[in-house]
């Protein structure tokens, strides 16, 4: 029976449990409003890969204000967006 | 969508002798691994072509679109207001045939054959694929107002595709008298722009404060609710008093008694209630469909719009055709164009992974829409969007929603913001 409840929860758990988006994919649309970087819109070249990351979890855990991108990297998991931020340092 | 190395290797070598004799426009200058093909010049289908290019360079890619230069629809209402020409919303392509060998033909396209992969042009060209991308944008169904119709359109403007259109509003707008009563009727969901009506009522009403202080902006929607509704009321109330005698907006909610017809020499529009509204400035946006190149190619429902997996944006009715932008239903994502770039980024995606016989990759998909209230005061909604494993899109829990900030700091940046994103987002686009 406890076997029975181990496969149950597996597969519940297997259902819910959804694969990370393509980080390629989270960068091209970042480039959206990131293209052309000016005093509003900041450059993401001129920030180091740590500078990023540690800006864009500021954003998703509230510790920085922001007008837009606290709404858009809530999306996105811890991992999502490291593997994202790596892609813009090849 | 499985896919064995057999049938791609057929498809590859149709699509490489098609491409040697089948097309009497295109010059073969290398052998490509595949060809796509795309319908349509806009966000969607101009990111689409760009981004397959992008990330595989083997594939070649033709860009078919009639017009030239294509006008955004974004940036329209600002230059109704007088903040920026039109001919600054205005695109070419050639950025994208020069830096990244996108075959742009300027013809329009007359039919699709789904089973033999293959459409022809108005010039009776023909071209062979195998991956078509369909972005045709929206068209609007006349018949649900009486009397409205595209000739129609020449004297009663609807300014939902931008360009002349856009132009007739303006210079109705200029000659109106300085009490003059503008009538924007607004369709109901779903819809290209969903804020659209509204920034354009805002910034009608910021002209008219300026130059026209006595006129008044009547909404008559064909919707109980719309986008951003308690930001746009609130940044009216501030700006334009609305709620009061004076105001310069009026919304009335007219669901329950729809226009059916229009008189277009009386710039009248009747209702289902038999109440006449005369107007000096009359709006129609038409309720609307996909593109006619979609319905005729057997890429719609009985909605009017074009169903696809979300995954790849393949259409279900036809095999090996993509749906993107404002056309396709990708159910819970608003008709924007930051939605079509972002749709295309996720299709291109997909199209380069199939024509390699491998798994698409997880999609996402991204929308912001900024709204101008006045120039210096912007409001926006956000949203994430993923798929989850029923192959259903979903809006990510906790993230997106509207502008929470209304100081007058916070709506100066995002007025900032928007017009940056819009350069940002035409140069990732189209250049």
């Amino acid at each position: 029976m406890y076997k029975v409840w181990v496969l149950v929860l597996l597969t519940l758990q297997m259902q819910f449990a959804l694969a990370d988006s393509n980080p390629r994919l989270i960068q091209m649309n970042c480039m959206s409003c990131h293209n052309q970087p000016d005093e509003v819109i900041p450059d993401l070249k001129s920030l180091s890969p740590q500078q990023m990351l540690a800006a864009l979890l500021d954003f998703k855990y509230e510790r920085r204000p922001s007008l837009i991108m606290g709404r858009i990297v809530k999306g996105f998991s811890e991992q999502e967006l490291a593997d994202t931020t790596r892609l813009f340092y090849p | 969508m499985q896919y064995n190395r057999r049938q791609f290797i057929r498809q590859i070598a149709a699509g490489s002798s098609l491409l040697l004799t089948g097309c009497s426009g295109l010059q073969v200058k290398k052998s490509y691994s595949a060809h796509v093909v795309v319908v349509g010049g806009g966000f969607a289908g101009a990111t689409a072509a760009k981004t397959i290019r992008q990330l595989d360079d083997t594939i070649k890619v033709t860009l078919i679109e009639p017009k030239s230069r294509y006008v955004t629809c974004p940036g329209s209402n600002w230059v109704l207001a007088g903040l920026t020409s039109l001919d600054s919303i205005r695109f070419s392509y050639q950025r994208l045939s020069t830096a990244y060998g996108i075959d742009v033909i300027a013809e329009q396209v007359e039919s699709v054959d789904a089973e033999k992969q293959t459409l022809v042009l108005a010039n009776q060209d023909q071209i062979n694929y195998d991956r078509l991308i369909m972005a045709p944008g929206i068209d609007f169904n006349w018949d649900s107002i009486d009397g409205y119709s595209a000739e129609a359109a020449n004297q009663i403007p609807h300014a939902w595709q931008a360009g002349r259109q856009t132009e007739i509003l303006l210079q109705q707008i200029h000659a109106m008298p300085d009490n003059g009563l503008i009538v924007i009727s607004a369709p109901a969901n779903p819809f290209r722009c969903p804020p659209g009506p509204y920034e354009r009522a805002s910034l009608l009403a910021y002209y008219c404060q300026r130059h026209k202080p006595r006129a008044k902006i009547l909404i008559l929607d064909h919707k109980r609710g719309f986008s951003k509704q308690a930001l746009f009321m609130q940044g009216w109330r501030r700006n334009y008093g609305y709620g009061t005698e004076q105001s310069l907006i009026e919304w009335q909610s007219i669901t329950d008694n729809p226009v059916i017809a229009v008189s277009v020499k009386d710039k009248t529009l009747l209702t289902d209630f038999g109440d006449q509204i005369k107007a000096d400035v009359l709006n129609i946006i038409p309720a609307q469909k996909a593109g006619q190149i979609a319905a005729s190619s057997g890429l719609t429902d009985n909605s009017g719009w074009c169903p696809v997996q979300p995954d790849t944006a393949e259409s279900t009715l036809r095999d090996k055709i993509h749906v993107i932008g404002d056309a396709a239903i990708y159910p819970g994502i608003p008709k924007s164009a930051f939605a079509a770039n972002s749709e295309a980024k996720a299709c291109a995606m997909a199209v380069v992974h199939l024509l390699k016989d491998k798994q698409p990759p997880e999609p996402v998909w991204m929308n912001t829409c900024f709204s101008l209230l006045t120039p210096q005061q912007g409001i926006s909604v956000a949203m994430v969007y993923k798929l989850n494993q029923q192959q259903q899109i979903y809006k990510v829990k906790g993230a997106g929603g509207v502008s929470s900030r209304t100081d007058s700091q916070s709506l100066h940046r995002e007025a900032q913001i928007a017009r940056n994103w819009y350069k940002s987002i035409t140069r990732n686009t189209f250049s």
